[in-house]
């Protein structure tokens, strides 16, 4: 169990580490970031360690929880890092957790070793297109397979090879993407220990992307505060008028409740509790909303320049809805969860 | 005490105090004043009032977490409101701060004894958000002041016998700076009250016109023209016990109103099975998780007995709408029975939920609208310009 103050060493470790981003990604004179500074943040990744915090230490990891994944996720967020982070930070080593396939615990011990980096695809049907992120940068590709919202069956693991593999123009210019053709013919199913696996699974996803989404949240709410500060028009500071300090104080008051609703809900994963899995989707429905939020405004307080290339608004608000087209936005988290209160008891956990 | 043997205490009592309650009034809905008067006169004879306040004064001396769990039951147990809220909560924690040793003697005990019921005389027709404008005048004449000027919104002020006021005894200071706290005998020659009725049907609030009405030097509370901050510095302090009985009240709403969802067939299914539904639900429960996460982390300050802060305004804003958007949820559940006015008497076990939800309307504009909580949140947080 984590005590405050070495959470907050991590995290300013974490920060400080991660503190070259987003001007390092060099968007503003460019399309799509490069794939060598990509390779970069991938190197210093494996410098600090991150990605053998969740392995357990007889596997020669860190042996740490997703609390302190979380933080280092929410660094990202902040600084939109490029690279394969959820992947082989928290999926992997979940894999080797959850499942007995021996295919699995190779690749962790790859990640180890610096020789292997997966990425990841969520499928929901076959028909699906199978889009995944850095494979310029990746070895394997691991598809999910996922019948519902918030669980997963299978898991389909393939070597990528460049002839599968077509780049395609990203939304979010900070990650490159590509689409794999064929999709999950190409894998190996392998499958996790139970249904309980499957949804535990889901929990690490939605507890890393909520962190990320919240980094994402907190940076964007920073820059509207400076620049409504800063900016002047008809005689004063553009933040003394209401209806845009309003609305940054709502999206810090959306910001403080998901950082709550992540704090408990990553405790409640790391104790095991009975409520982690609904815990989990509940403070990523809670972080996705106040990352879209908080990015619509900060491009809208910027005025024209928000809606610039040169200015980073763009990459914040670009972030934030990639990790919702992958998993899902505030409203189908919302949906999930409301299905999990009518079926249980309704038991608002304390 | 040990916390599980008070809870246990407080639930018993309640238990056998409402079912008395029932027995002597069968058909009278919780809502109503002289049932409530009636209550809470039981519950301070037995004790239950001035929890946190000293021993020396009449009070029980209890330590937040025991206070907090008697709120918790208070909530749970579906007791009606006082009607002496505001003595309790406002008045009494005033004068235990800023009152003078013979103003706390004389009045405190007439509030834990419920004894005498109190009205807060603050608001105006012309000053509401910005209070600091009032005009109401309070001018010394030898030992006495003479209070002239009206008060609006002024809740049980036509129940009450006493009221204390804001009123300005230098008009040539700065706004903030010629305001005095006075203590005022809502029987004094002068007063008029006339009530008015509320959105939900009630009139619980009034306007207080004071002509000419003499009030004595020793009613002033600390100093001549610092009011204000007399008046700001409770406003503060009663962390727990605003807060603790609201959110429990909500988490015990969410929960009926899963159980209403459920019941309620329509369209050929139960309104709970509507996937529309079951969304705007897990934006309540998320709502209510996140509530009571910050709840605890601010209790656990005033247990340290850490300054408020603004977490208050915090706590404030975020309360009210959430209750505002579970209330919309109930009447989107009731669906067509929501045509039926708040005074219509509702289903057994079921609440008022028109009344309850007309109610949540003046929830985001008593004790400092959500638009003055946003400048607070903003200003004294976020830093931003005023």
């Amino acid at each position: 169990m984590a005590d405050a103050e070495h959470i907050e060493l991590m995290r300013e470790a974490a920060r400080r580490h991660l503190a070259r981003y987003p001007e390092a990604l060099s968007l503003t004179s460019r399309e799509l970031v490069a794939a060598d500074v990509v390779r970069e943040a991938i190197d210093l990744a494996v410098e600090q360690g991150w990605f053998a915090l969740r392995v357990p230490e007889e596997s020669g990891g860190l042996g740490l929880g997703m609390m302190e994944a979380t933080i280092v996720a929410r660094e990202v967020g902040r600084t939109l890092a490029p690279g394969p982070f959820m992947a082989n930070i928290v999926i992997v080593p979940a894999l080797c957790r959850l499942s007995d396939e021996r295919e699995f615990a190779a690749l962790q011990e790859g990640l180890l070793e610096g020789r292997t980096f997966a990425t990841i695809a969520v499928r929901k049907t076959d028909a699906e297109r199978a889009l995944v992120e850095h494979a310029e940068s990746t070895t394997d590709l691991l598809q999910i397979l996922q019948p519902n919202r918030s669980t997963a069956t299978a898991i389909s693991l393939t070597k990528l090879r460049p002839g599968w593999v077509k780049q395609r123009a990203p939304f979010d210019p900070s990650a490159p993407l590509h689409e794999i053709e064929g999709g999950v013919d190409h894998g190996r199913t392998l499958s996790l220990l139970s249904e309980q696996a499957g949804r535990d699974l889901f929990a690490e996803i939605y507890l890393w992307l909520a962190a990320e989404g919240l980094g994402v949240s907190e940076r964007a709410g920073e820059l509207s505060i400076e620049h409504a500060t800063r900016r002047n028009q008809f005689g004063q500071a553009i933040g003394s008028y209401q209806a845009i300090k309003h609305r940054i104080v709502d999206d810090y008051v959306a910001r403080e409740n998901a950082v709550a609703l992540l704090e408990e809900a990553t405790l409640a994963y790391d104790s095991s509790r009975e409520d982690r899995n609904e815990r989990a989707i509940g403070a990523y429905a809670a972080a996705i909303d106040a990352a879209y939020s908080a990015t619509s405004h900060c491009v809208q307080v910027h005025g024209a320049i928000g809606f610039s290339w040169e200015h980073p608004a763009h990459l914040y608000y670009k972030r934030a809805r990639k990790i919702g087209a992958m998993m899902g936005d505030a409203l189908s988290a919302r949906a999930a969860l409301g299905d999990s209160i009518f079926k249980s008891g309704a038991e608002v956990a304390a | 005490m040990n916390a599980d043997d008070f809870r246990a205490e407080v639930s018993s009592w309640l238990s056998q105090a409402l079912t008395a309650l029932r027995a002597e009034y069968p058909q009278t809905p919780f809502t109503d004043q002289r049932l409530r008067r009636s209550f809470e006169d039981r519950l301070c004879a037995a004790g239950w009032s001035g929890l946190g306040w000293p021993t020396e004064l009449g009070g029980r001396g209890l330590p937040i977490n025991l206070i907090a769990i008697f709120y918790e039951e208070y909530a749970r147990a579906g007791a009606p409101q006082g009607v002496n809220l505001i003595g309790h909560g406002i008045l009494g924690p005033t004068l235990l701060l800023s009152g003078s040793d013979e103003q706390k003697r004389r009045f405190l005990p007439g509030i834990i004894a419920n004894r005498e019921i109190w009205c807060q005389g603050y608001s105006e027709p012309d000053a509401g958000s910005d209070l600091a404008s009032l005009r109401t005048r309070a001018e010394r004449v030898g030992d006495k002041y003479v209070v002239t000027g009206q008060k609006i919104w002024t809740s049980f002020a036509h129940i009450a016998d006493w009221c204390f006021l804001l009123a300005r005894t230098d008009p040539d200071a700065p706004k903030h700076k010629g305001i005095s706290f006075l203590l005022v005998d809502m029987k004094s020659p002068g007063i008029t009250v006339r009530p008015i009725r509320q959105m939900n049907g009630e009139t619980e609030f009034n306007e207080v016109f004071f002509d000419g009405v003499e009030v004595p030097v020793a009613n002033l509370v600390g100093e001549e023209n610092r009011g204000w901050q007399v008046a700001m510095t409770a406003a503060s302090y009663e962390r727990a016990t605003y807060f603790v009985p609201r959110l429990v009240r909500m988490e015990e709403e969410f929960r009926d109103l899963v159980s209403v969802a459920r019941e309620i067939v329509r369209d050929g299914r139960p309104v709970g099975d509507d996937p529309l539904m079951r969304e705007r639900f897990a934006r309540s429960y998320l709502d209510v998780q996140a509530l009571k996460l910050h709840a605890r982390r601010m209790l656990e300050a005033a247990a340290r007995h850490e300054q408020p802060g603004p977490e208050g305004s915090f706590i404030k804003l975020l309360w009210s709408e959430s209750h505002q958007r579970l209330l919309d949820l109930a009447l989107a559940v009731l669906g067509p029975e929501a045509m039926l006015g708040p005074q219509e008497p509702s289903a057994p076990r079921r609440r008022h939920w028109q009344f309850d939800h007309l109610w949540t309307r003046a929830e985001t504009i008593l004790a400092g609208t959500s638009e003055i909580q946003r400048n607070i949140i903003g200003e004294r947080v976020l830093q931003l310009p005023r």
